[in-house]
């Protein structure tokens, strides 16, 4: 199959990552937003970033130029019918997820590959009922999308094979160093990286250890570069709880994935990580009073 | 004379039993391998043969616990008076070990680390353990060159938890076909920087010591959080331990072909 053009479906930190990506790697891209300010921002963003690895000498600038050329903006679906494939980061509810692949189906040629960024959904349900279930997959790029190489390519119960090979193909195209994985809950890494934070939570409110001393341990005696608790500070604990949540949830409450009630505590008292100056660590004082 | 016994059934008791001779101590060893049936009889020969009595003992046998008990039982007649023994605490807390017959509850220390050993090694006093045995467990460790770290007595202390955990759950993605196991690694490795992927971590563990682990982690907890994985006990089953026997998740050398 010949890609040309890859559609982004949102323009958020993912699909803004995942536009620049497929721009340097040489496809057209057309960016979909709800508004064209928020495109606008998304725009000026990728740009900033596509520049600065020409400062970086990363790239030349004429490449970096031409990168940013092969991005076009649209805020009507209906321009997708030039896509052959479409990968969609939009915010993650399943009534939006839905509703916009209803739209795609018809907006695009029989052919064109529809791909979720989705972290927690299933393909098969966002796939189901839309008439063309074959067509959809999986395309789970991590955080920050240029700079991580894993992508997770998903078959849903009805894709098709050759669906999943084209998508594994792209990422390839991508830069990208993709793995093939069924359509289970949190897919393999959300979902086998669960016990690293539930576990560690667990021995926190056992009082087998403080958070420093759990983090130390798993640190240095593990070689981990991060400790959990760190590591919740930076991805945010709303977030990360989140995860365990929907996980939990679609395992059918499996006590495997039980969340943590401390967990959820620090999250209900704004205590978020970082990005608040206070999650297990306090990082501004300012912040976080 | 020898004055650290140490006794093990896996890669870090060899670990271990190599970083007391690194410090320099006289060391015995009785390291018995997974195809050894008779590893209790093997050991009782052994210590006839070199009957101590120790300063200090160390055990790690992380696979089964009636060995463990055994063992225990059997080494604590070749120790001085007061000495100390370090056991591995991944199947049985310091407090539960300490109340094993014949094994002697004030001079039981339990520790924990998972290979490759890091830096520091988690080391727990039993609720009947005498504060000099804890003083000497650190003392101990120190003269290994690692940094000992005090944590409240639990069984499977934390890194072996987590990790065995880890692997559990990896495990069962590989057996539902989430995955293959080359693509899980990957996954992780790429995902989240682990140092190793879960399953070929377990192979250099040994899947004997996380089944181990988990085991006593779900009769203690009394949870089916910690249920072993139905794949993951075939291959222990199978005797399939790991990169030790040349096969577990994966194939290695010429074993196995
Ligand atoms: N942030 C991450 O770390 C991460 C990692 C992997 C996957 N994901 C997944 O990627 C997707 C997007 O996440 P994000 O973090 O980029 O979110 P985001 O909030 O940064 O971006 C979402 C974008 O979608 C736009 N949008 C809102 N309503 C829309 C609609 N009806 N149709 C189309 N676009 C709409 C928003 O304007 C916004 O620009 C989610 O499914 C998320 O689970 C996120």
């Amino acid at each position: 199959m010949d890609i040309q053009t890859i559609g982004v479906v949102g323009s958020g930190t993912m699909g803004s990552g995942i536009a620049q990506v497929a721009a340097q790697s040489g496809f057209n891209v057309l960016l979909y937003d709800i508004n064209l300010k928020i495109l606008q921002k998304a725009i000026g963003q990728i740009g900033h970033y596509v520049r600065r690895s020409a400062e970086k000498g990363r790239i030349t600038e004429e490449e970096a130029e031409a990168a940013l050329d092969r991005i076009a903006t649209t805020t009507d679906l209906l321009d997708f019918k030039r896509c052959q494939f479409v990968i969609e980061a939009a915010p993650e509810r399943i009534d939006l997820k839905k509703d916009l692949f209803h739209q795609l189906v018809t907006a695009t040629p029989d052919d064109t590959i529809l791909a979720s960024n989705t972290s927690t959904l299933s393909i098969t349900q966002i796939g189901g009922g839309t008439g063309r279930p074959g067509k959809v997959v999986g395309m789970h790029f991590f955080n920050p999308a240029p700079l991580l190489p894993l992508v997770e390519v998903v078959a849903g119960a009805q894709t098709d094979p050759a669906v999943v090979d084209t998508t594994f193909e792209l990422a390839k195209q991508l830069g990208k160093r993709p793995i093939r994985v069924k359509d289970v809950p949190g897919f393999i890494v959300n979902r086998v990286a669960r016990p690293f934070y539930l576990e560690t939570l667990r021995l926190l409110e056992e009082g087998v250890a403080d958070y420093r001393t759990l983090d130390k341990l798993i640190r240095e005696g593990g070689g981990f570069p991060m400790g959990p608790f760190e590591l919740m500070d930076l991805i945010g604990l709303d977030i990360n709880y989140a995860a365990s949540v929907s996980v939990y949830e679609a395992y059918f409450n499996d006590p495997r994935y039980r969340p943590s009630l401390l967990q959820q505590r620090k999250v209900q008292a704004g205590q978020l990580g970082r990005k608040s100056g206070r999650g297990w660590y306090i990082y501004d004082k300012d912040k976080s009073s | 004379m020898s004055d650290v016994l140490i006794i093990g059934d896996g890669t870090l008791a060899e670990e271990m039993a190599a970083l007391v001779g690194e410090a320099g101590y006289e060391s015995a060893a009785y390291l018995y391998s997974v195809d050894e049936d008779e590893a209790i009889s093997g050991l009782e020969n052994y210590l006839e043969e070199f009957p101590g009595p120790y300063n200090l003992i160390i055990e790690s046998i992380v696979g089964d616990r009636d060995e463990k008990r055994q063992a225990l039982k059997m080494v604590g007649r070749h120790k001085r008076p007061g000495a100390l023994i370090l056991t591995a605490a991944h199947n049985a807390s310091a407090t539960e070990i300490g109340a094993w017959q014949g094994v002697g509850a004030a001079e039981i220390v339990g520790w924990a680390a998972l290979p490759p050993i890091g830096n520091v090694v988690e080391v727990m006093a039993g609720l009947r353990t005498n504060p000099d045995s804890l003083a000497g467990a650190r003392r101990f460790l120190e003269a290994l060159d690692r940094e000992p770290v005090i944590i409240n007595d639990t069984v499977g202390g934390v890194l072996p938890r987590i990790v065995a955990s880890l692997v559990n759950g990896a495990a069962f993605a590989l057996m539902e076909g989430a995955a293959t196991a080359e693509d899980i690694d990957k996954g992780m490795k790429l995902g989240t920087n682990y140092p190793y992927g879960p399953l070929e971590w377990a192979d250099k563990i040994g899947l004997d010591q996380i089944v181990g682990i988990l085991d006593a982690l779900g009769k203690v907890h009394g949870s089916d959080r910690y249920r072993v994985c139905p794949l993951l006990r075939q291959l222990v089953l199978a005797r399939h331990f790991g990169e030790r026997t040349g096969r577990g998740f994966y194939t290695y050398g010429r074993a196995g072909s």
